[in-house]
């Protein structure tokens, strides 16, 4: 397994990551780390340090909003969901990642 | 997502606590939440924190980097867009300048206007409760307001209950004698209360006491702070000390505030005004204020005062029957109705030239974007969203209208100086405090940004609404998909048009009533004229025949000074009013009282004004104490009173004025020995200025004025006249004294003022607005380039394609001075009584200002009809 830290993963990238993260459901910060490790089979660890600044940019840009709820433990934790226009960055986000990734493995093979 | 952003925006200022706190707590939630699963593996609390605090960042960091994300986020993409938008606006300095000197110019007129308005007409005073202090007048019948006479005043104070204070007041000058030259002092002589009816405290010592009023106690004066910190140089040991003033001591009792409504009063001392035993009850020269006691109504204070007057015409019929009292709000009344009127129509004209700009800008910003339609779809193909482009747009026109505003207050602050040293002395009332403070700029600051968005948000919207794919095909040419917004833009050219005309046609209605009023016959001849009030020793109390000996001597020694051609005294100075007005009855109908203007003069009055004699005799020398009363009247006075038959040798009734001017004396048959042409008096827009002539001989009085003709310069003149004076009695002053010229020209200053303003504004509004269709003309030909080489190749001539490009011009410019034609008209109803001898309607202002304007519009659409003629047509068809 590799540890990616997170400074290594380029900032459109993490954007990328939380908003595909909580397409399914509004997720807490521990939530959205630890969802993040397991679909990636822990390629990526994204820590505090990276995660809070990333969720309160994202949620300046509107695309994502906070709500205070509970955990099962009782804990008080803030929830994250998208709003309608963190969909619609997502998507064409998607499809921009689309692009460079093909663009990326074309020139990778191509080297190869 | 603005919105979010301000909402966001505004959480974080406003509830800077919470949201830290909630951020804390979201954060260490987290940490938490890590060490309960450290505990969970057996752990303990602490251990498992400090084990989470090792694997990452403390939370304290994680913070501090979302602080930053937070600031950083709103600050760096406005300094990008301000960045950006400087860059493209030094890279067309052209438009640039342009845009800033036409928001410059609008908003320093504004900011200028404003001040004044401000000052004048909104800003409250600073008087402790001021809704409470009011003005008292006697209404005589048939009138509103009256003087007050000494007597009645006194009644006044000693029944009233409604006031807390009552004080009534005149005015005068004393002779300040401390050293050397004698110097005159404009005196406020008021009943002791009078500062309490203001709520205003000495600044240095105190005030009048309640009893400072009653003869023998008399002798105390409050200075201004302008006289104590010039004449007296700020000597804060001079209160308690005492002053001569006309010869006597006064003790200074106390210093008013600086820079207060005091100090700009033109009274530059206070001394009380003590009435003498048994003042007169049928002369009035008093004006009187009072505060209302809390709780009472000025409706109470009007009912009390009207009857407390009824029990008065009860007690003297024969002077006071049908008269009552009037009460007015004293904030109500301090701003004249032509000072206000002049006001509201410079807000006005200063509003429409801002508008005109911002017309002009937006039009000028439209082509622009369209120009940069090109760069602005590719923006967008790029991923720039609609909303940034337009913010991005406007940020580009708040920036013009900030660098405008800051060049703009400069300007204002220019022209502010400029029309305060024009207008004369002590015009405004003190109460206006003129000055460009924070309340100013506020309103500068407001304007600016409202500027801003209104010239920059059409652009914006515009942008933001196009299709990117299909500009890029259009290529910036803007052609087919541009006309909806064409006519656009020649709605805002025929605008800017519509309200030029209307301006112009105002600054054309002033500028011929200014001309007018400056060719009305004075009745007099100014040239080498002075004029000077002249405050007696013998001013409190006067006897006849010293009174007369002593202007004799005067009148003699002013005239003996080489140069001075004549001389004479007057109870009013000309175009100064006419001092008394009168109520007399003509001999043949004594039941009819009647009134005139009364003016007590010495033979040399005459022949010093060169009043024009119609018939008759001037008065002269023989008309002296002891011989038959005689007068002069003026063509007014014939007019009015005996139109039909020659008044010559007729006799009116009037009562003798007293030598204190405080009282009447005996009814009198006077005999009209002479006609004379009409002295406006009154100022040159009185029609009507009836007036008769008495002579000092035979009807003494104090509160007397000097004039005489002199040949060379005015300011020596007077230095000599003040010398001859001095040889008379050394104390002797001349206040006031100015050229009668001077007095003219002060006496128009507010009309000049407005008209050379309200003329500028317009001439201002108009090269605007041209520009506007020269701006929009030149963009459309641009667009026509290929159509006009079509034409040019089919046969069209030069002359063809001019005629072409004006028709297209012409066609909002003639809408707009239709609809400014309609405009004038209830313009014309709106400043009706601001003009002189003028119609609103005023067919040759109304064809001048329409061909002035006609012509420059023409030349302003011949130079882009030319450009697009002379083009060669094959360069112009191959442009794509």
């Amino acid at each position: 397994m590799t540890l990616m830290k997170p400074v290594d993963l380029l900032q459109g990238t993490l954007d990328l990551l939380i908003l595909r993260t909580l397409e399914l459901r509004p997720l807490h910060g521990v939530g959205m780390s630890d969802r993040i490790h397991q679909v990636t089979h822990g390629a990526f660890l994204v820590g505090p340090g990276s995660l809070f600044p990333a969720l309160h940019r994202l949620e300046e840009k509107g695309w994502i909003e906070g709500k205070w709820g509970e955990l099962e433990n009782g804990r008080r934790a803030r929830f994250y969901a998208l709003t309608a226009a963190g969909k619609k960055q997502l998507a064409i986000e998607k499809k921009n990642w689309q692009k460079v990734s093909t663009a990326m493995d074309q020139v990778l093979t191509e080297e190869a | 997502m603005l919105w979010v952003r301000v909402r966001h925006f505004l959480q974080r200022v406003l509830h800077r606590h919470r949201v830290e706190q909630e951020l804390d707590d979201e954060v260490r939630a987290y940490y938490e939440t890590l060490a309960e699963r450290g505990m969970a593996k057996g752990l303990s609390h602490d251990e498992a924190l400090r084990a989470a605090h090792l694997a990452f960042d403390r939370p304290e960091q994680v913070e501090q980097s979302v602080r930053e994300i937070r600031m950083g986020a709103s600050i760096e993409t406005i300094w990008q867009d301000i960045r950006y938008a400087a860059r493209v606006l030094t890279r067309s300095p052209g438009f640039t300048i342009f845009a800033v000197l036409t928001i410059a110019v609008a908003l320093g007129a504004n900011a200028a206007i404003f001040t004044l308005v401000d000052g004048v007409l909104l800003k409250s005073t600073g008087y402790p409760n001021a809704d409470r202090i009011v003005e008292l007048w006697e209404k005589p019948p048939g009138g509103e307001r009256n003087g007050i006479s000494g007597a009645n005043y006194i009644d006044w104070a000693k029944q009233a209950h409604s006031f807390e204070a009552m004080a009534a007041r005149t005015g005068g000058s004393l002779a300040y004698t401390g050293g050397g030259e004698p110097k005159s002092l404009t005196a406020g002589f008021v009943s002791a209360p009078f500062f309490d009816v203001f709520g205003v405290k000495a600044a240095l010592g105190r005030t009048f006491l309640r009893d400072e009023d009653q003869p023998g106690k008399e002798r105390v004066v409050v200075l201004t702070y302008r006289v104590w910190s010039t004449l007296f140089g700020g000597d804060r040991g001079l209160v308690g000390r005492s002053i001569l003033l006309n010869g006597e001591p006064y003790t200074v009792i106390g210093v008013l505030p600086g820079a207060s409504e005091f100090d700009r009063h033109y009274s530059d001392v206070w001394v009380p005004l003590a009435f003498p035993p048994n003042p007169a009850r049928d002369y009035h020269y008093l004006t009187a204020v009072a505060r209302l006691k809390p709780g009472v109504s000025l409706q109470q204070a009007q009912a009390e005062m009207s009857s407390i007057a009824n029990g008065i015409a009860t007690l003297y019929p024969n002077i006071k029957k049908d008269w009552g009292a009037t009460v007015d709000r004293y904030i109500d009344r301090l701003v004249g109705r032509d000072l206000r009127l002049s006001l509201k129509i410079l807000m006005w004209a200063v509003a429409m030239v801002l508008l005109i700009g911002c017309a002009n800008l937006a039009n000028l910003l439209l082509a622009r974007a369209t120009l940069r339609s090109r760069e602005i779809a590719l923006r967008m193909a790029l991923g720039a969203r609609r909303r940034r482009i337009a913010r991005m747009l406007l940020t580009e026109s708040l920036l013009l209208s900030l660098a405008g505003a800051a060049a703009g207050i400069g300007l204002g602050y220019g022209l502010l100086k400029w029309i305060q040293m024009l207008l004369p002395p002590f015009y405004l009332p003190p109460e206006a405090n003129v000055t460009m403070d924070g309340r100013v700029l506020l309103f500068l600051a407001v304007v600016t940004v409202m500027t801003g968005v209104a010239f920059g948000l059409a652009p914006a919207i515009q942008a933001s609404r196009r299709d990117s794919a299909e500009a890029l095909k259009e290529g910036g040419r803007g052609s087919s998909a541009s006309r909806g917004r064409l006519f656009a833009r020649h709605v805002f050219v025929a605008a800017q048009v519509a309200a030029a005309f209307i301006l112009l046609v105002g600054g054309g209605l002033l500028i011929r009533s200014f001309q007018r009023l400056m060719s009305v016959d004075t009745g007099f001849n100014a040239e080498g004229l002075v004029a000077g009030y002249l405050p007696l020793p013998m001013e409190r109390n006067p006897e006849a025949a010293s009174l007369t000996r002593y202007v004799d001597r005067v009148v003699e020694e002013v005239r003996s000074v080489p140069g001075v051609r004549d001389a004479g005294v007057a109870s009013a100075l000309p175009l100064q009013g006419w001092g008394d007005g009168m109520p007399f009855r003509m001999a043949s109908k004594p039941q009819e009282r009647v009134g005139s203007g009364f003016k007590i003069v010495t033979p040399g009055y005459f022949r010093a004004l060169g009043l024009r004699l119609r018939a008759g005799r001037f008065l002269d020398e023989r008309d002296v104490a002891g011989m038959p009363f005689v007068v002069v009247v003026n063509e007014s006075f014939v007019k009015r009173y005996s139109p039909n038959e020659n008044p010559l040798g007729k006799r009116i009734l009037v009562e003798r004025i007293l030598p204190t001017r405080r009282g009447l004396g005996p009814d009198t048959a006077w005999e009209i020995v002479g006609i004379v042409a009409d002295e406006k008096a009154d100022g040159l827009e009185d029609p009507m200025d009836v007036g008769t002539y008495a002579s000092f001989a035979q009807n003494p009085v104090v509160g007397l004025g000097l004039v005489a003709r002199g040949s060379g310069d005015s300011g020596v003149l007077i230095k000599s006249i003040e010398r001859a004076l001095w040889r008379v009695n050394k104390n002797q002053v001349l206040d006031h004294a100015e050229p009668v010229a001077q007095t003219k020209s002060e006496s128009m200053m507010q009309r000049r003022l407005t008209t050379s303003l309200i003329g500028g504004f317009a001439l201002l509004a108009m090269l605007l607005a041209c520009g506007g269709i020269y701006g929009v003309l030149s963009f459309v030909t641009a667009g026509r380039m290929p159509e006009m080489g079509i034409r040019a190749a089919m046969g069209a001539s030069r002359r063809d394609l001019i005629w072409l490009v004006i028709r297209g011009g012409s066609v909002p410019v003639l809408a707009g001075i239709a609809i400014g034609l309609g405009g004038a008209i209830g313009l014309g109803r709106f400043i009706q009584s601001m003009l002189f001898a003028i119609n609103p309607l005023d067919a040759p202002t109304l064809v001048g200002v329409s061909l002035l304007f006609l012509s420059v519009a023409l030349a302003a659409c011949l130079v882009p009809a030319w450009r697009a003629a002379s083009g060669d047509p094959m360069s112009a068809l191959r442009q794509d």
